[in-house]
């Protein structure tokens, strides 16, 4: 039964494969990895369930197919009967420790049941953060079994809206753990991760105009990094950390510049009288992507920083917005705008061909994942925005992130996936 | 070329502002002024309806052009301004026709006209082409009854009253008929120095938030520019986008989206 399972899936997917040429496949039945995380030893004591953590992280990555333990609870590798596990490829147990001062200690082993052997052994990670704990084991099982490390344990920022008020928000890769950073009753807008995870820029409407600020996360300081007169916006940062990218009107048309990220050096960057904006930066530093409407429609265009002229990159549909580099520098993410629907799409450099990664609707603002595997982005329905992630192969439907920050509907907007955390 | 760009931006100016005849404009100097030559002023630019609708068509043109390239815009007002005999000529026109006109009831003439001809001054080479006409165009107009006059500033007054620009999706150009709106305007700014305007572009939510907050950008920037041809100073135009950030309708069709694409006048006092 199983088997024949297995063969419709691959029969799916030869079939996908040739249909992807002209038809974009939302949430195509790739093989995914089954696998069981047992409910650790102890797990239940804590206010937050470990396992549970590791096991909704490897879900939303569309690598896996989680199945549930039937087969038993083990904790300990004395206590698997590889035989009881022939559903799953993988098992994942183990064990929590509460410790003095709020410590919280995860043991656990990551099985390959079809060999019957270890993957590793038992492997500890100990904080006071029980969901981040969670998140760093299942960057190291992801990173085991996919050769990628995993990102599920960096940072997201984001606007939340609840009437006038607009609070810059922080929070876990999968939308727990949310902390206002900034919070104030007029719009902010493009928070951008410093390369270290460790300062946000971002736009507000604060002072009447656009304005570009930089925050540092730790002691919550704020500078102006542009102010000149018209609007400021669209910040990114180089990969050097001592750049960013901003769009000014300070000479004209919304334009793109360089700035130093004391807010001195300001050198242009583009030199035309229509709409430059939403600069990313190529991973090596080199190149920016940006939308522009020179052509006559927003469409997505690539320069070097070096110089010569840019390359129009899209072409379908009726208009293209708000590109961002792929990590691994061959492919990059972008709204795609046709027939009064907004979707989420990525394009390789090399075939480019464009692949939608949603079904369409309201879907906009895509950033990657530090791996590069998953896509962020706002998705609303309704009046109200909230986030989503989906694999960067489009394998399964985008995942909705859990809105854990409060009771209230807030209208979660203008999402980013912040750096690897060393 | 540029003369007739110049020529035509003029022309536009008079049939959309509509107040005053070109003899009255160049009037730069503070000189008297009188209610008969306003009277008289405002009816002969109905009595030059006419001629100026078969402008009008060339003025549009012209003024697109000219928008599309500010440049070619500021070189033609330079060249207007270096017709100085034109000018000359056209002020002595004046300066008979009012003499004809009433030569009675002798008035000094408001700051507000006299501000108002220093920020046209620019225009002047419009009434060099009128010139010759302007005599018996002004002896004509006194005779004409003063209901006319009111139509003319209702007219204005109702475009002013608008203070909003709206636009097409994706587009940041001022309509043709909006143009008189703003131009409307910005013969008040002109009246009144000690105001100031605040231009704040919005746009719908369909696009990227950023791309909306440069649309917008560039919507207001559009008023601004029109406002700075006419002749209003730039220290006293402020231009913002709010993007898609302050809707005006919040609802998600095509009703309330035309409603945010938008630029909003605001005036303040100095």
């Amino acid at each position: 039964m199983l088997r024949c399972w297995a063969l419709m899936v691959l029969l799916c997917t030869a079939f996908s494969a040739r249909a992807a040429l002209t038809i974009d496949i939302v949430g195509a039945g790739e093989r995914q990895i089954p696998i069981a995380v047992v409910p650790f030893a102890n797990d239940g004591k804590l206010a937050q369930s470990i396992s549970d953590v590791i096991a909704q992280d490897l879900k939303r990555s569309g690598i896996f197919r989680l199945v549930d333990s039937a087969a038993g609870t083990p904790h300990e590798l004395n206590e698997v009967s590889y035989a009881d596990w022939t559903n799953v490829d993988n098992l994942v147990i183990g064990s929590v420790e509460t410790q003095p001062g709020n410590q919280v200690m995860v043991k656990f082993r990551l099985l390959d049941v079809v060999k019957q052997v270890e993957l590793f052994g038992q492997v500890s990670v100990r904080g006071t953060n029980a969901r981040f704990i969670g998140h760093r084991a299942a960057d190291l099982i992801y990173e085991k079994l996919t050769g990628t490390p995993g990102s599920f344990s960096t940072r997201i920022a984001y606007v939340a809206r609840q009437g006038r008020k607009n609070s810059l928000t922080v929070a876990d890769s999968d939308g727990y753990g949310a902390q206002a950073i900034q919070t104030i009753s007029e719009p902010i807008m493009s928070p951008a991760w410093s390369p270290d995870g460790s300062q946000l820029a971002y736009v507000t409407l604060e002072s009447g105009h656009a304005v570009v600020y930089i925050q540092t996360l730790a002691t919550t300081h704020r500078m102006v990094l542009s102010d000149a007169r018209g609007s400021n916006s669209a910040p990114t940062w180089a990969p050097d950390g001592k750049h960013l990218a901003v769009v000014l009107t300070r000479d004209g048309s919304p334009q793109i510049y360089l700035i130093r990220s004391d807010g001195g050096d300001l050198r242009r960057l583009t030199f035309g009288g229509s709409i430059d904006t939403e600069p990313s930066f190529s991973p090596d530093g080199r190149s920016l992507l940006f939308t522009s409407d020179r052509g006559g429609s927003a469409q997505i265009y690539k320069m070097s920083l070096s110089g010569g002229a840019a390359e129009r990159l899209t072409f379908e549909g009726g208009n293209n917005f708000s590109p961002r580099y792929n990590p691994d520098g061959k492919s990059f993410v972008f709204a795609h705008q046709a027939n009064g629907r907004f979707y989420i799409a990525v394009q390789d450099f090399q075939s480019k061909q464009m692949q939608l990664l949603t079904e369409g609707g309201w879907e906009k603002k895509p950033s990657f994942s530090p791996n590069g595997k998953l896509v962020l982005f706002g998705i609303e329905s309704g009046a109200r925005g909230t986030l989503a992630t989906v694999p960067s192969d489009g394998r399964i439907k985008y995942s909705r992130l859990k809105d854990a920050t409060s009771a209230q509907a807030q209208d979660l907007r203008e999402p980013t996936w912040g750096p690897l955390l060393k | 070329m540029i003369k007739n760009i110049a020529i035509s931006l003029l022309a536009v100016y008079v049939l959309t502002a509509c107040a005053k005849p070109p003899v009255a404009e160049v009037k730069k100097d503070g000189a008297s002024a009188t209610q008969a030559q306003a009277d008289e002023a405002a009816a002969r630019a109905a009595a030059h309806a006419a001629e100026v609708q078969k402008t009008e068509l060339e003025a549009a043109r012209a003024a697109a052009q000219a928008q599309a390239d500010e440049a070619a815009a500021r070189a033609a007002a330079h060249a207007a301004e270096m017709q100085s005999a034109q000018v000359e000529a056209a002020r002595a026109a004046a300066e008979r026709a009012q003499a004809d006109a009433a030569a009675a009831r002798a008035a000094v003439a408001t700051q507000a006209q006299a501000d108002e001809a220093a920020a046209n001054a620019v225009q002047a080479g419009a009434a060099a082409r009128d010139a010759a006409q302007a005599g018996a165009a002004a002896r004509d107009a006194a005779q004409v009854p003063a209901a006319r006059k009111m139509v003319v500033e209702d007219s204005i007054n109702e475009l002013l009253s608008k203070r909003a620009i709206y636009y097409p999706t994706d587009v940041d150009a001022i309509s043709e008929q909006d143009k008189r709106i703003v131009q409307a305007h910005a013969k008040y700014l002109a009246e009144h120095q000690k105001r100031s305007v605040r231009l704040e572009g919005n746009a719908d939510e369909r696009g990227s938030s950023e791309y909306n907050l440069a649309l917008g950008q560039r919507r207001a920037d559009g008023v601004k520019k029109l406002l700075l041809l006419s002749g209003i100073a730039e220290d006293r135009i402020e231009s913002v986008s709010y993007g898609e950030e302050k809707p005006a309708s919040s609802a998600h069709n095509e009703a309330a989206w035309s409603q945010n694409r938008r630029t909003d006048i605001k005036y303040s006092v100095r």
